[in-house]
């Protein structure tokens, strides 16, 4: 839809004007504000169609004429249009003007005299599972390349003369920063942020700004280049090096030996993604403002107001093991990294060298502490010698090699390894097996047995290929320490093959009919029978996968509650099972502790919704219940089933969706049945069961609680009023004439007089 | 390796101050590259205003520190000279933080200054040109209580002089001293050049001493002739002195080197020790003489008072940064007289150099040993730390002992034994010093290699006999206890052995290595002997420590569980 299209002047709408916006705007609905525009592209009377149109936009000359009287703003946005690829969102056209000191207005002011000169079009732009619309400042595409040869570069400003000093590289800090948790203890709060405390400690050994360390160790967790490792935040030196790569992989493209202006770089790689996608477009623009300057190899320099880059001729080493030679290892156990240091070598040191000062030179210092925080990341002795001896052009003093070596021998730490343990059946058949496994092979502490380090699948598969097929299950030692901290954990990944898919998917019906356990997962388990979004299966399987984790752990809580409690924290768990989501995420050890600090459930609920919600964000089942999609589907889903629901709290086989619960009969005692024969619903499922039954005329039993306790009650249903969350009962009990109101919550079940008879 | 790279050390390709081997950085400390060709203009700029920190074998670590400025100030440069001197041999901007500071704090030096008040000898003008200070110091009780205001300043007894200067440099203000010095008796004494040569830097020292009021600090590293220093000081002032050394041997040694160098006669130079309590001309002391408390006199320390009433023209300080801190008080009471302080190195363990330089004064003079070694001045030393294991039947005791016992049983492993007797064995034609903490081992080792044993018992007259026969080559080993740590001069030496080590007392290390330091050919040799996987092994790592940041080349070797095999090998350089 065209946003505005009026002109200043006496030229009121042509009958060109339409065909001209019909042209311009195939999907617009609204012309009737498009007035002029055959005017302003000096269409001639009569002139109408597509080609004309398209001729006047793209007329070279028109355009050389119509960007003559516009002011610099103006230009500006042209060129900023055609730079990001012929269009801008105008929002982001008004967080870039602020950049070079444009005013809202003035930029209205700006892009209202290109709309003038049909230089751009200013159109709607809705953009998919948002409802918000934006408004996109476009270039005719007729006449786009035209514009762009003659506005482009308009506003890049000229390179300075002189060369500048290089500066460090904040990179190379930022990564030995990040070493520092190996070498202190830094202790994560309950939602696995730093503690300030402990950042403190390390700020003032540093003299750094505590909140500066604060955001990088926040950075870091961010990146998952930092983890938890026995409660304490610990560098992860692989995703260290990852990130490392990844941050100076895209310098080379786009730095040349000139200076070049950043904003100049920006956009071309911002230009290149913007259509397709503006967030990936502002990362870059983001990425190359922020981190360009401060990559290794790259120069800056500031001129007149504008940051300049450019490639260092012959800068440092792109290999790391080349090393720089930017830096000293001293005898005093000392490793001194320059200003031109690669930021990588930085980031070995780090992890075996304490940092203590960050300066224009980094200073580490080779502890016997330093070293065994190193051994127990995984370095060995044979590593941290070579980058010592890279650090430098000198050879790394005699003393220091030694002292190294012992510190690395005092060093005590345990690794622990994921292994399989392997009993072949005879020492020829283990012979076999070793040899088929070759380096996987981590030790035979007996003839017959081996310890192997490789996945199940792939060891039952060597062991197949070396003629040993595997019998019974393959024992493994994997310590459970060895799945890592909270922050470093994945939850198990669902990957079923495309048939078992299919045949999952087509037998999802029968498997709702059979009986699933009771309690919530196997409430959980029905409603993930019964659903078909994908978004909502993704969701429900992995929350299956997690009450069949807590549901041992659940009950006994429960029974450490006074009997109202455990009934509601029943009744909640079956009815809303999900709404234990964030108690699901926990790491055993936190949830074990939030049970025993909860004493009621309404404690509970505070504990897993309240202090503890920031730090299940990341994980798998919280984002997946955070999708939008996930969340409209799931919801629109769940009503389906709630029928389904209270048939599984009673203990039933859950029914198909749609068709009416099945039930089974009983035996009465004193004329009624027993408290105990009407199993426990929801509170969801109670409510729809009643409003069933006042609206079949039905007569109920009605379980319900009171201080004298529990009993079973009989009433017609026109007795029963349900407001909100009381049920009223008018009347009496038709046997013992008992009036009396209830919370719904007290109202326990309820089912139809007769059930008990079905015998 | 050593030939594939690169472009420089602390390399700036393209940069064009390239060529300046300095990087200063925001803590005011300032890394120099000792190979850099800019090393020698950037060195020499340093030496005016920064104190040198450590000197490994590469990178020299200099601090602009506030007592460096302070010094570079007494000698007259401006925060311009320091600011565009650091300028000029910094490779990078210098971080802005720094010239802030550096302005900051010499603009400090000259706002507090003592002055003589005329016609009034016994009373001193403190003038401070700041608001703030004069505040801040009439707000201190305890100084309040010494000083009297008077216009812009205060009114002080002479006698507290050193006080006031304490009181104000522990508040950040350096006291400009231009108040009188006491002349002192003169006293007719020159340098016998006939005997020696003085050095140049020696007469350079003296002569900055002499030039900025004869009251200061000489820097000089041990084996450099610290000595001579304070003798042609003695010579140049011509006034009666009092020498105040770390203990009696360092005090007689003092007293045979001015008999030796000086015309001074035997009875112009006495000592003032314990047994003996002479005054001369010049008097030898020590600091525990001085720092004993007793009789009735104005500072209730019975030898201070009876030697301060003395008419001392100068007073030398030997050993400053080992100056007990009961003397820094007593010390206060000597601020009118002219006061050289000697040492090796300003910093002290108990970080007390601010009192070094308000009480002695500035830094007036100092080389760094690295030069001194080039020029052939003191003699190359090699530091080598031999492991031994500790000895089998030792093994479970120590494993069993208290961490109180367990140094000993590390210093006393008898295997130490075997393996000294092989260093002395390759070391057949020099001269051996063999130094412990333990008494029965240094019995063995004597007993083994067939040497003297001089301990705290030895009677000073056998001492000085073995001492004699030492430096005549009657003796060629020799083997000390810990009385052999300070000023005993045996410059003959050239190979030291210590075999239990100092419990990582970093002077102490210092000071035994400075026995063999005298300039020799062949340079010399310092082999600790340290018990492998023992507590000796930690606290070597800290003189380790030291010892590389001085800048001496220290090589670890294992001699193996056995005594069969030979230190030096597996591949580690030769042992002399």
């Amino acid at each position: 839809m065209a946003r505005k299209k009026h002109q200043d002047g006496p030229a009121g709408p042509r009958s060109t004007d339409l065909e001209t916006a019909r042209a311009l705007f195939p999907l617009a609905v609204d012309f009737a504000k498009v007035t002029g525009l055959a005017q302003t592209l000096e269409l001639p009377l009569g002139a109408s169609g597509v080609k004309a149109v398209a001729e006047a936009l793209g007329s070279e000359e028109r355009i050389t004429r119509a960007l003559e009287p516009l002011p610099a703003a103006t230009l500006w946005v042209l060129e900023l249009a055609a730079d990001l690829g012929g269009g801008v969102v105008r929002d982001d056209l008004v967080a870039l003007a602020e950049n070079v000191g444009l005013a809202g207005e003035a930029l209205d002011v700006a892009i209202d005299a290109a709309m003038g000169a049909c230089l751009v079009f200013v159109v709607e732009r809705r953009r998919m599972y948002y409802s918000e619309s934006e408004d996109y400042v476009v270039l005719p595409l007729h006449g786009a390349l035209a514009i762009a040869r003659r506005v482009q570069g308009i506003s890049v400003p000229e390179p300075p003369l002189a060369s500048p000093t290089a500066n460090t590289s904040p990179l190379r800090d930022i990564l030995a920063v990040l070493t520092l948790p190996a070498h202190h203890p830094v202790k994560l709060t309950l939602a696995q942020l730093p503690n300030r405390t402990s950042l403190k400690r390390v700020a003032g050994a540093l003299s750094m700004d505590i909140d500066t360390l604060e955001r990088a160790f926040w950075a870091g967790l961010d990146a998952g280049v930092l983890g938890m490792r026995d409660g304490l935040l610990a560098p992860a030196p692989e995703a260290l090096r990852r990130h490392d790569g990844t941050t100076r992989g895209a310098v080379a493209s786009y730095v040349g030996s000139e200076w070049t202006s950043l904003e100049r770089i920006a956009r071309f790689r911002a230009g290149v993604l913007y259509a397709q996608s503006p967030e990936l477009a502002h990362q870059q623009w983001d990425d190359t403002l922020v981190q360009l300057p401060t990559t290794p190899g790259v120069e800056r320099c500031e001129h007149e107001g504008h940051t300049f880059v450019r490639r260092i001729a012959g800068g440092p080493a792109t290999d790391w093991r080349a090393g720089s030679g930017d830096g000293h290892v001293t005898p005093s156990l000392e490793v001194m990294l320059g200003p031109d240091c690669h930021p990588r070598l930085a980031l070995e040191v780090g992890l075996f060298a304490e940092l203590v000062r960050i300066d224009r030179v980094l200073t580490f210092k080779l502890t016997r502490d330093s070293v065994a925080a190193g051994a127990s990341l995984g370095l060995d002795l044979a590593h941290m010698l070579a980058v010592l001896d890279r650090v430098g052009r000198h050879a790394v003093p005699d003393n220091v090699q030694v002292t190294v070596r012992d510190f690395a021998k005092a060093a005590r730490f345990v690794t622990i390894w994921p292994a399989q343990v392997l009993t072949a059946s005879s020492v020829e058949a283990a012979d076999r097996l070793a040899s088929e496994l070759g380096d996987k092979v981590l030790e035979r502490p007996t003839p017959t047995m081996i310890l192997v380090a490789a996945a199940e699948k792939d060891v039952a598969n060597r062991a197949a290929r070396a003629g040993v097929p595997s019998a019974g299950q393959i024992v493994s030692t994997q310590h459970p320490l060895e799945h890592g901290p909270v922050t470093q954990r994945a939850l198990p990944e669902r990957r079923p093959t495309p048939s078992l898919r299919a045949r999952f998917l087509a037998s999802k019906d029968a498997l709702a009919t059979t009986a699933p356990t009771r309690g919530p997962s196997g409430i959980v388990a029905a409603l993930l029978a019964a659903a078909t979004d994908e978004p909502v299966r993704a969701m429900l399987t992995v929350a299956l996968e997690l009450w069949r984790e807590v549901e041992a752990p659940f009950a006994v809580w429960m029974k450490t509650l006074d009997l109202d409690d455990h009934n509601e924290a029943l009744l909640m768990a079956q009815a809303t099972p999900l709404a234990f989501a964030p108690l699901l995420m926990m790491e055993p050890v936190a949830r074990d502790a939030t049970f025993a600090r909860s004493k009621t459930l309404e404690a509970l609920v505070r504990r897993m919704t309240g202090e503890h919600r920031d730090s299940f964000a990341g994980r798998r089942l919280g984002k997946l219940m955070r999708h939008p999609a996930a969340e409209r589907y799931f919801f629109e889903s769940i009503s389906g089933v709630v029928h389904a629901l209270g048939s599984l709290a009673d203990g039933e086989a859950a029914p198909r969706i749609g068709s009416p619960p099945s039930e089974k009969a009983i035996d009465l005692v004193d004329g009624r049945p027993r408290a105990a024969d009407l199993g426990a619903q929801s509170t969801a499922a109670l409510r729809s069961a009643l409003d069933g039954y006042v609206s079949t005329g039905t007569d109920v039993w009605l379980r319900v609680r009171s201080k004298s306790g529990e009993r079973v009650l009989h009433y017609l249903p026109e007795q029963l009023l349900t407001r909100g969350r009381e049920v009223t009962l008018l009347g009496t009990d038709l046997d013992d004439e008992a009036s009396r109101s209830f919370p719904l919550n007290a109202v326990i079940a309820a089912r139809p007089t007769g059930f008990e008879t079905k015998h | 390796m050593h030939g594939r790279r690169f472009r420089g050390t602390f390399a700036a390709v393209s940069s064009p101050s390239e060529s300046r081997a300095a990087i200063i950085q925001g803590d005011r400390s300032v890394l120099l590259e000792v190979e850099h060709p800019g090393y020698e203009a950037a060195r020499a700029v340093l030496a005016r205003f920064a104190e040198l920190e450590k000197s490994p074998e590469h990178v020299h670590t200099y601090r602009v520190s506030d007592l460096a400025l302070w010094n570079a100030a007494a000698a007259g440069a401006s925060a311009d000279e320091v600011v565009e001197g650091l300028r000029a041999i910094s490779r990078f901007e210098l971080p802005s933080i720094i010239e802030h500071e550096i302005r900051d704090r010499i603009g400090r030096f000259g706002v507090c200054a003592l002055e003589d008040v005329a016609g009034d000898p016994s009373t001193l003008r403190l003038t401070i040109a700041e608001r703030f200070v004069r505040d801040r110091l009439a707000g201190d009780k305890k100084v309040a209580a010494l000083v009297r205001p008077d216009g812009s300043g205060f009114l002080l007894a002479a006698e507290h002089r050193g006080l006031i200067k304490q009181a104000l440099l522990g508040i950040g203000y350096p006291v400009h001293d231009r108040a009188h010095l006491i002349a002192g008796s003169p006293l007719a004494i020159e340098a016998r050049i006939d005997r020696f040569t003085p050095h140049p830097y020696q007469r350079k020292s003296v002569q900055a001493f002499v030039e900025a009021g004869s009251h200061g600090v000489v820097v000089l590293p041990c084996g450099a002739g610290k000595t001579v220093v304070a003798m042609l000081a003695m010579a140049e002032l011509g006034v009666r002195t009092l020498v105040i050394t770390t203990g009696q041997e360092a005090a007689r040694q003092w007293r045979r080197e001015i008999l030796h160098k000086t015309t001074l006669g035997e009875d112009d130079v006495c000592l003032y020790a314990a047994d003996r309590k002479d005054v001369g001309p010049v008097t030898i002391t020590s600091y525990s003489m001085l720092a004993r408390k007793g009789g009735t006199g104005p500072t209730k320390h019975t030898h201070f008072d009876r030697l301060a009433s003395e008419g001392w023209g100068l007073v030398v300080y030997d050993e400053v940064h080992l100056l007990p801190a009961p003397v820094f008080r007593l010390t206060a009471e000597l601020q009118a007289r002219r006061r050289l302080g000697l040492t090796a190195t300003l910093i002290r363990e108990d970080g007390r150099e601010g009192d070094v330089f308000a009480l002695i004064g500035p830094k007036r003079y100092d080389v760094p040993w690295r030069e001194l070694e080039k020029s052939g001045h003191i003699a190359t030393a090699v530091c080598f730390e031999l492991r031994v294991a500790l000895a089998e039947k030792e093994r479970l005791r120590y494993a069993t002992a208290t961490p109180r016992e367990q140094p000993r049983i590390a210093g006393e492993n008898p295997d130490k034994i075997d393996v000294l007797a092989r260093i002395v064995e390759r070391h057949a034609g020099d001269r051996v010093l063999v130094i412990g903490s333990y008494l029965d081992p240094l019995a063995d080792a004597a007993q083994r290699i067939g040497a003297p044993v001089i301990t705290g018992e030895t009677p000073q007259r056998d001492r000085e006999k073995f001492y004699a026969a030492f430096r005549a080559g009657g003796i060629r080993r020799l083997v000390l206890s810990r009385v052999g740590n300070f000023a005993i001069d045996l410059p003959e030496a050239n190979v030291l052995v210590q075999i239990s080590g100092t419990m990582g007392s970093r002077q102490e290390e210092a000071q035994r290595l400075g026995r063999i330091l005298r300039p020799k050919p062949g340079g010399a040799t310092f082999y600790t002997l340290v018990t492998r996987d023992t507590v000796e092994q930690e606290q070597a790592l800290h003189r380790q420590l030291f010892l590389t940041e001085q800048g001496y080349r220290y090589f670890i070797e294992d001699t193996g569980d056995g005594a069969e095999e030979t230190p030096g090998r597996a591949g580690g350089p030769t042992l002399h």
